[in-house]
């Protein structure tokens, strides 16, 4: 498409932001009802990152490419999943080797007091084999070891508001934080999502509102992330404190399915227990 | 010979990705990972957001090289610029921050990568097309484009006025348009 010198200077003037607002509300209504001007405008806009690379293009109609899909698919594609997870294998173990000095010592710190938790649950359960439900939710459901959210960059002081929130018990408030973040966040910082989702859906779930926990958590397995298997764990324990002992451990046999899913050994004990009564 | 030795060891990395060789994966990774972690590190991410970064920007380059025919010179500097572009580009999503009707409405993993996939590929066609121009095109070109004023350009170029600084700009990027838009790989 084509276009002649008038519409390059009226482009140019658009992206420079010397249009009056006249001239620019005028130029915005074009662009909407001109598809192909609209593209032409995005490509005068993304041809300065040929040059500068400091900024990123968001391209708008990437969608509408042909190639979209395909490469949409080819990446959700089997024949690609081998691979991915050799990869992700490879990523894990790397981390594992080289960030021992940071990490251990928190790490030690949440084993142990998982151990400990585990020391006492054992107890009580050798003297109590026939727990109830409700008493095994008390027991497993440890919101405390919620990955922290306040080393985070840029959203930082929005979540560390709703974590804090989060355990004061607040947690109508912290849902209101929650949810509007993922909504600010729907297109852009994803890493953090299967965090504030884990929060919502505990926020929820202490609420007892199971719909919408079980709703959130069906999002963070969906996060096709290495936080999903999580979510079968936090949907465990909306079950258990259901009382539905027949959903839990449908959830529990998810978790059991692959060893490296989080929670896999507490996983294994708690479906033990349930088998016991 | 040394051009020689070099494809080969780069291929090495390619090979190993698309046959699967674990072996070789790691030592992708303590090779090259650390170089993207401190990008990453040094513009506001964390060490997960660089494991996720990197591992995406190495299926970038197994499905470009299996689906998109992707060509890659040098596979260090080539796994570098991608894992860059796409923190980049990730920086500027939360930038943007809209605001979207309703919950949740997640973009998933997959239209991530194909948008950024999409992206990239055009960023490439433009840098290809940018080569060609002229040696003046490209010097006036990269001056605008790192929006150095009209005023300073003049004088920087000593063109006589500023109104024919604007018309060899004009004539510059039309020139580069066309010859992006004439490619069949832009659509």
């Amino acid at each position: 498409m084509e276009f002649d010198n008038s519409i390059y200077e009226q482009i140019e003037a658009f992206i420079l932001g010397k249009m009056s607002d006249a001239e620019k509300k005028l130029f915005e209504a074009k662009i909407q009802s001109d598809k192909d001007l609209r593209k032409e405008v995005e490509l005068h806009r993304s041809l300065k990152h040929v040059i500068q690379d400091k900024e990123w293009h968001l391209t708008e109609s990437v969608k509408d490419n042909k190639a979209f899909n395909q490469i949409k698919n080819s990446r959700r594609s089997k024949k690609y999943a081998n691979i991915e997870s050799s990869i992700q294998e490879a990523g894990d173990q790397y981390f594992e080797n080289e960030i021992k000095p940071k990490g251990n010592k928190n790490w030690l710190y949440y084993i142990s007091a998982a151990a400990a938790v585990v020391c006492i649950a054992f107890f009580i359960n050798y003297y109590n084999s026939n727990q109830s439900t409700t008493s095994l939710y008390a027991e497993y459901s440890n919101w405390k070891d919620l990955p922290s959210l306040t080393v985070q960059s840029d959203n930082e002081n929005i979540l560390a508001e709703g974590e804090h929130l989060f355990f004061k018990e607040e947690y109508t408030k912290a849902i209101m934080i929650f949810s509007q973040v993922l909504i600010d966040s729907s297109v852009q910082n994803q890493n953090l999502n299967p965090y504030i989702l884990s929060y919502l859906g505990a926020s929820y779930l202490e609420l007892n509102d199971y719909k919408n926990a079980i709703f959130t958590f069906d999002k963070l397995v969906n996060s096709n992330t290495v936080d999903s298997s999580k979510g079968y764990w936090y949907k465990t324990m909306v079950y258990l404190k259901q009382g539905n002992k027949q959903k839990t451990k449908e959830q529990l046999k998810l978790i059991l399915q692959d060893e490296r899913n989080f929670n896999f050994q507490k996983a294994r004990e708690l479906f033990e227990k349930l088998d016991f009564d | 010979m040394n051009n020689d030795t070099s494809k080969q060891s780069l291929d090495r990395f390619i090979d190993a990705l698309l046959k699967n060789n674990s072996v070789v994966i790691s030592e992708i990774y303590s090779r090259f990972f650390p170089k993207a972690l401190h990008f990453i590190l040094q513009n506001h991410g964390t060490r997960a957001q660089a494991k996720d970064i990197f591992q995406e920007s190495l299926m970038y380059i197994i499905i470009g090289v299996k689906e998109r025919n992707l060509k890659i010179d040098n596979f260090e500097a080539y796994l570098f610029t991608i894992c860059k572009n796409m923190w980049r580009r990730e920086i500027e999503k939360q930038k943007k921050r809209v605001i979207k009707d309703g919950l949740y409405t997640l973009e998933d993993k997959e239209t991530n990568f194909a948008s950024f996939m999409i992206e990239q590929e055009r960023l490439e066609l433009y840098h290809e097309k940018f080569s060609l121009l002229s040696d003046n095109c490209k010097e006036i070109l990269s001056l605008f484009f790192n929006d150095v004023s009209y005023e300073d350009i003049v004088l920087e170029l000593s063109y006589a006025t500023i109104n024919t600084a604007r018309q060899r700009i004009f004539k510059c990027k039309s020139k580069l348009i066309k010859l992006i838009k004439s490619d069949s790989r832009f659509n």
